[in-house]
């Protein structure tokens, strides 16, 4: 029996400045070479200057020893799970030499895998890069002198943040769950509330630099074959991007238009919203390291709906969605409508009404629309300033803003009180609105309704509407129209839109059984046949120059 | 031009039953009345005849040419006449957009702006019409069916505001005037039922071709009651001799319209809704011009060419200088109408089964 | 470069159309509150073949909250037309003269006398006589009861309002309404209209009484309230009356509904008019209540009631027939449903001689 002396690691006199990988050795496959020195030495140029990487070497056995070693970063990993599932295991002499045999062999992995290491997830690899990219994923990447093969071992404890309550969607009733940015963590929220096999959850990496897992989770029955096989290609088409940090960057990449003001993707970070959507036939693509979800496609009209219409009573919900549809109206028009009938048309105020806004407006040099842009604009910046201000900071902003832009302006008569009242119902109204990404093209859409209404009043005001009407008509998420189902439309949909249906009378199914085929009832919306998917210049989004040199 | 993909009968059935509205409600029951008191409303079946004679040639045309642009099926049919023809419809939608949107922009102007020059406006509209045009017939009938629900507000407020002044008796009696006036009266309904003329464009575009004529007949006679009880209702508020003095009659009436002490003076809000309908027919007919000239040319989606034709309609609008001289244009036209193209139809139909004879 | 190509031309266009947009309009049609005077009443005279037109306007300003006589001018023009008036009055106003929310026109009795429809004629070009805008009747000088009249001057806006709402509760004056004079559907038949009295007591007081009879556009007769009374019987409306009867005071609301035609025979022509109406008792009955001849109070009431009415609305027919005022518009009636009996050119004729037999049917109510 050949004994395998370890060689002392040679003290380092001189620093060592080993040469970086090239873009090159990245893409390309590393066997892993059966000189555990070599592979050493490989791991420690790919990670150069990384003071976070361990190299643990070892010895395993006593009556065969066998030189190791244990490669993984600090932080990335449980060190319980290192110390206690892979090392301690390991380093046990009774254990190993009652197996060993005397040469390093594929049954001595299996013996590890099945056997010996009381890890949850054991892969192996033969290339190196599998290995680095699993040590970058939090795993712990096992080398064997002697052995073309390597283990990874699932010792994942890298620190993320604990569940808590959604920030941005609150409820008064129903779950007060809300995603992390550890995409795990997120998928099992799902399968708590989603309880078949027909959940699918299809995983890709995306970003050379970031290598960014991604999840495309969708229910197979009910979720559109097209629609996951065209957000497949799409995604495909982003893999040599440098980098995807967060959902958002997903977004800009896939979506029909990216110009658009208006949402064509929707995110949430509730998990019983995503499985909803899921149960509608929607796709969820979660993004590690991005605690928002992405839902798609989405139409102009979901954007509007909250959970909770759908966790209290028939009647309250409806009601409840009925003044967000108010809400919407007033978010958007009220501005221009002030300035057009008090510029335009004041023979529809009532005369008491126009006697009480003449007197107020006396004095006051600007016109209506120079006022109301005033107003407007002060309350963006006050809105924008109040987000980043830590919490206590943030009350007296909204106190200062309010005297300021309230009290002051009209006493020392720059605005007209009117505008004043009009402008704050205006912001209620746009808080009406449950989505953060549906509340900014309102925002934005309000300035030219604004302009047009000075400019020639309600004819103003109405030719602003057809516009955004008919863009909103044209556009389309992955095949579905946006506004549907009010154009085109569907006489169910449109229901469920005005009322908030009884669970009974949710879904709908006739449409896909014309087609013909195997569904089971309640098919969803989303389940149809679509329009072709391919957007103009999706691909050139998705071909980024690599930054590697050469 | 946009792309022009397939819509449903559903679509065609309110975009049909617009079409209708946009010259009727405006135009003909000035034209019904004036010189026939209440029995003009009878002219109206000169007009339901030429629409069903229409539907039906658009049935027979759709069903022999179901995937070819009714132009193309033209030119295919008899290539000298046939263009001509195609040329002719081609400038008979051009000349319905300019006459709906010229008409929508004479009421604007006396309702709305009275003191913003007439070219601002027809500036807007042109380019608006021409844009929401250009995004192809789909997005036009997803837009229309958004829009519907205004006329129906729009004549529910108007009758609800103004129910206290109806009296029957200022409808009756029903007796024939002048034979002359009654007959001038068809030729005008013939001339508004004339706009289905855009069917021909229409059937391409359906996705059921074998019912889609059930489906425009149905808006037709919709149309048709909704015409003759609201003419009759405008006659029973305002009375035969207002009705004979005011031309654009919709406006007079919701000019009445007083609901309780908040809803009063409201014709702004009204003009304001009816503009969105009337653009959208517009933009609809702007759509089966430039298609037509399209294929006349046998070319895809030219943005110049669509945005040639919709600089035609505003030059077109500009060019008619008062209320008077539209009346006088169109009155030619109707019976331009009247008598060519139903002649050039029937022409082609004879020349192209006598090349089948041959062949 | 791709993106230039993709997106170039919307990059090109859009800021081109806005800019045109913009610069094509000049916002011809603003009108700044601040910059308006709004006209409430307007007052036309006709005298010596020349138009006097009084406008009274209201000019808010900042530092009241309610319009008082401070910020009510009244202004006056003279001229060929009342659109020479309206012209000098803009020329001299202040601010940019405001139509829009008119309420009410008062016509002198020059006026009245010349030719209504010529008078009103600017303000219907307007497009600012709309239902709810009043016509009222002056007997003399429509212009001088705004400077005379004390409570004028210094009124509150909504005076007006409240005279005529409180006048409406006791007469009613639908025909009051500039719309049903311009927009009735006569058919070549002698139409009239009632345009209620405006007389000012004294310089003091405002009240309404009796009516003008306004026939082609021009007067044909002042009447009294009797007979508004009486004509009210045939076209609705309510009425408080005082009974003074062997059984005391009482005062009873009249609710009389819109009268009903009939033709009694073709030949000779004999029209008969089922009159209608809710006797509502006010006061003056809790003594008799739990009497024993409470019944024949009610009976007596009811009598003495049918018997006012029949009286008054025979009055009023005769004096409108008198007059050749169709004030019931029974030509337009029966024009609708039997043409063949009226003659549009001997109508006024016709109408003179026509026999009209009144019934009435009332019932009574408790309050």
């Amino acid at each position: 029996m050949k004994k395998i002396q370890l060689e002392k690691a040679k003290p380092i006199t001189e620093a060592i400045v080993p040469a970086e990988i090239s873009a090159s050795q990245c893409a390309s496959q590393t066997p892993i070479t059966t000189c555990l020195e070599e592979n050493i030495t490989w791991v420690e140029q790919y990670f150069v200057r990384c003071s976070d990487l361990i190299v643990r070497r070892f010895c395993i056995g006593e009556a065969y020893p066998c030189a190791a070693v244990l490669l993984y970063l600090d932080g990335m990993t449980d060190s319980a799970v290192v110390h206690d599932n892979i090392l301690s295991p390991l380093m046990c002499p009774v254990c190993i030499d009652a197996a060993m045999g005397q040469k390093v062999s594929q049954d001595y992995f299996s013996f590890m895998k099945t056997q010996l290491l009381p890890a949850g997830e054991i892969t192996s690899v033969n290339v190196m890069e599998d290995g680095v990219q699993a040590m970058m994923n939090g795993d712990v990447f096992l080398l064997l002198d002697g052995s073309a093969t390597g283990l990874t071992i699932d010792a994942k404890g890298f620190p993320h943040r604990d569940m808590g309550e959604p920030r941005n969607e609150k409820t008064l009733r129903g779950p007060q769950e809300a995603f992390v940015e550890a995409m795990r963590v997120n998928t099992a929220m799902l399968r708590r509330r989603l309880h078949t096999s027909q959940l699918k959850l299809e995983q890709l990496t995306l970003g050379t630099y970031t290598q960014t897992q991604v999840s495309i989770v969708y229910l197979e029955h009910l979720a559109n074959d097209n629609i996951i096989a065209e957000l497949r290609r799409r995604l495909n088409n982003i893999k040599q991007v440098d980098s995807i940090l967060n959902a958002s960057c997903i977004e800009q990449y896939i979506e029909d238009r990216p110009f658009s003001i208006f949402p064509q993707v929707q995110y949430t970070e509730r998990p019983d919203k995503t499985a909803a959507a899921l149960l509608e036939g929607r796709v969820a693509l979660i993004v590690d390291g991005s605690p928002d979800v992405m839902l798609l496609p989405v139409l102009f009209t979901q954007l509007l709906q909250s959970p909770e219409d759908y966790y209290n009573r028939i009647i309250p919900g409806t009601f409840i969605r009925w003044i967000r549809y108010i809400g919407l109206f007033i978010a958007t028009t009220l501005p221009s409508l002030y300035v057009a009938v008090t510029s335009f048309h004041p023979e529809l105020i009532p005369l008491n009404l126009l006697l009480s806004i003449a007197a107020a407006r006396e004095g006051v040099p600007f016109p209506a629309v120079a006022e109301a842009l005033i107003m407007e604009l002060a309350f963006e910046l006050l809105r924008e300033a109040s987000i980043r201000m830590p919490g206590a900071i943030g009350n007296t902003i909204g106190i200062v803003g309010a005297l300021v832009i309230g009290d002051a302006a009209v006493s020392a008569r720059l605005v007209a009180p009117q505008m004043v009242i009009v402008v704050a119902i205006t912001a209620i109204g746009s808080f009406a609105i449950p989505s953060v990404e549906a509340s900014y093209p309102i925002r934005l859409i309000r300035f030219p309704l604004m302009i047009l209404a000075a400019t020639l009043g309600l004819y103003g005001v109405m030719l602003g509407w057809l516009v955004i009407l008919m863009y909103l008509v044209q556009l389309r998420t992955f095949g579905f129209p946006y506004l549907a189902p009010l154009a085109p439309l569907k006489n169910h949909e449109l229901m469920a839109l005005a009322v908030r249906m009884p669970r009974w009378c949710m879904m709908v199914e006739p449409l896909f059984h014309k087609r013909g085929g195997n569904v089971p009832s309640g098919c969803s919306f989303f389940h149809r046949a679509i329009q072709p998917l391919k957007q103009k210049g999706d691909e050139s989004r998705g071909q980024q120059q690599n930054n590697f040199k050469s | 031009m946009g792309s022009s993909k397939i819509i449903s009968n559903r679509e065609i059935f309110f975009l049909v039953l617009m079409i209708q509205q946009s010259g009727l409600f405006w135009l003909l029951p000035y034209f019904l009345v004036r010189g026939n008191g209440t029995a003009g409303l009878g002219a109206v079946l000169a007009g339901i005849l030429a629409a069903i004679c229409i539907i039906l040639i658009g049935r027979y045309w759709g069903r022999h040419m179901p995937n070819m642009g009714f132009v193309t099926a033209l030119r295919q049919r008899h290539a000298a006449i046939g263009t001509i023809t195609g040329l002719l419809f081609c400038l008979w939608y051009l000349l319905f957009a300019v006459l709906i949107l010229y008409s929508f922009v004479d009421a604007a102007q006396k309702q709305l702006l009275p003191d913003t020059p007439r070219i601002v406006l027809c500036a807007v509209i042109a380019l608006l019409t021409g844009w929401m045009s250009k995004g192809g017939l789909e997005a036009l009938a997803r837009l229309n069916m958004l829009c519907i629900g205004s006329i129906v507000l729009m004549m529910t407020v108007s009758i609800a505001g103004t129910a206290d002044l109806f009296h029957p008796e200022y409808a009756l009696p029903i007796q024939i005037q002048n034979t002359a006036q009654m007959q001038e009266a068809a030729v005008h309904s013939v001339f508004c039922y004339s706009s289905l003329l855009s069917v021909f464009m229409l059937y391409p575009a359906s996705a059921d071709k074998q019912t889609m004529h059930k489906w425009v007949l149905a808006a037709v006679g919709i149309g048709a009651l909704s015409l003759i009880v609201w003419t009759a209702y405008a006659l029973s508020v305002l009375g035969q001799y207002s009705l004979q003095a005011v031309l654009w009659i919709p406006i007079h009436l919701v000019r009445m319209v007083e609901i309780g002490a908040l809803i009063d003076q409201t014709e702004s809000l009204f003009m304001v809704l009816w503009m969105a309908i009337v653009m959208t027919i517009g933009s609809m007919f702007l759509w089966c011009a430039s298609e037509g000239v399209h294929q006349l040319v046998k070319k895809q989606a030219n943005p110049y060419l669509h945005w040639g034709i919709a600089l035609l309609v505003f030059l077109g609008m500009t060019a008619i200088e008062n209320t008077m001289i539209f009346l006088r244009v169109e009155a030619i036209l109707a019976k331009v109408m009247l008598f060519f193209l139903p002649v050039m139809l029937g022409l082609i139909a004879v020349l192209a089964m006598k090349r089948r004879e041959r062949e | 470069m791709k993106f230039w190509l993709e997106y170039g031309t919307w990059i090109r266009v859009v800021p081109l159309l806005v800019m045109t947009l913009l610069f094509c309009s000049g916002c011809w049609d603003k009108k700044e509150l601040n910059q308006l005077a709004l006209a409430q009443v307007i007052a036309i005279d006709y005298k010596d073949s020349q138009y006097q037109t009084a406008l009274q306007l209201i000019i808010p300003s900042a530092d009241k909250e309610t319009v008082t006589s401070d910020n009510l001018w009244t202004m006056t023009g003279t001229g060929t037309s009342v659109g020479e008036t309206m012209q000098q009055i803009a020329l001299a106003a202040p601010r940019e003269i405001y139509l829009d929310h008119l309420d009410l026109v008062i016509l002198g009795d020059g006026v009245l006398r010349h030719d209504v429809g010529q008078a009103l004629d600017y303000l219907l070009k307007e497009n600012v006589l709309r239902r709810r805008t009043r016509l009222l009747a002056i007997e003399g000088d429509a212009g001088k009861l705004l400077s005379d009249s004390a409570e004028l001057a210094k009124m509150d806006i909504f005076y007006m309002d409240n005279l005529l709402k409180d006048q409406r509760r006791r007469v009613h004056s639908s025909d009051a309404i500039v719309n049903a004079y311009f927009l009735s559907a006569h058919n070549g038949l002698a139409e009239t209209i009632v345009i209620p009295h405006l007389v000012l007591e004294e310089k003091k007081e405002l009240r309404l009484e009796g009516a003008a009879l306004v026939r082609d556009g021009a007067l044909a007769d002042w009447v009294d309230k009797d007979w508004l009374s009486g004509y009210y019987w045939t076209v609705g409306g309510s009425e408080i009356v005082t009974l003074p009867d062997e059984y005391g005071q009482i005062v009873v609301e009249l609710d009389k509904k819109k009268c009903k035609w009939e033709i009694q025979s073709e030949e000779p022509l004999q029209i008969k008019a089922t009159l209608r109406a809710v006797i509502k008792i006010i006061s003056g009955y809790d003594s008799w209540r739990d009497s024993a001849e409470a019944e024949k109070v009610i009976h007596s009431i009811q009598t003495r009631v049918e018997e006012q009415a029949l009286e008054h609305i025979r009055d009023t027919f005769q004096q409108a027939q008198k007059d050749g005022t169709d004030v019931f518009h029974m030509g337009r009636w029966l024009y609708a449903w039997h043409p063949e009996l009226v003659h549009a050119d001997k109508w006024p004729e016709q109408f003179a001689a026509m026999p009209v037999v009144f019934e009435i049917n009332t019932s009574i109510e408790i309050q």
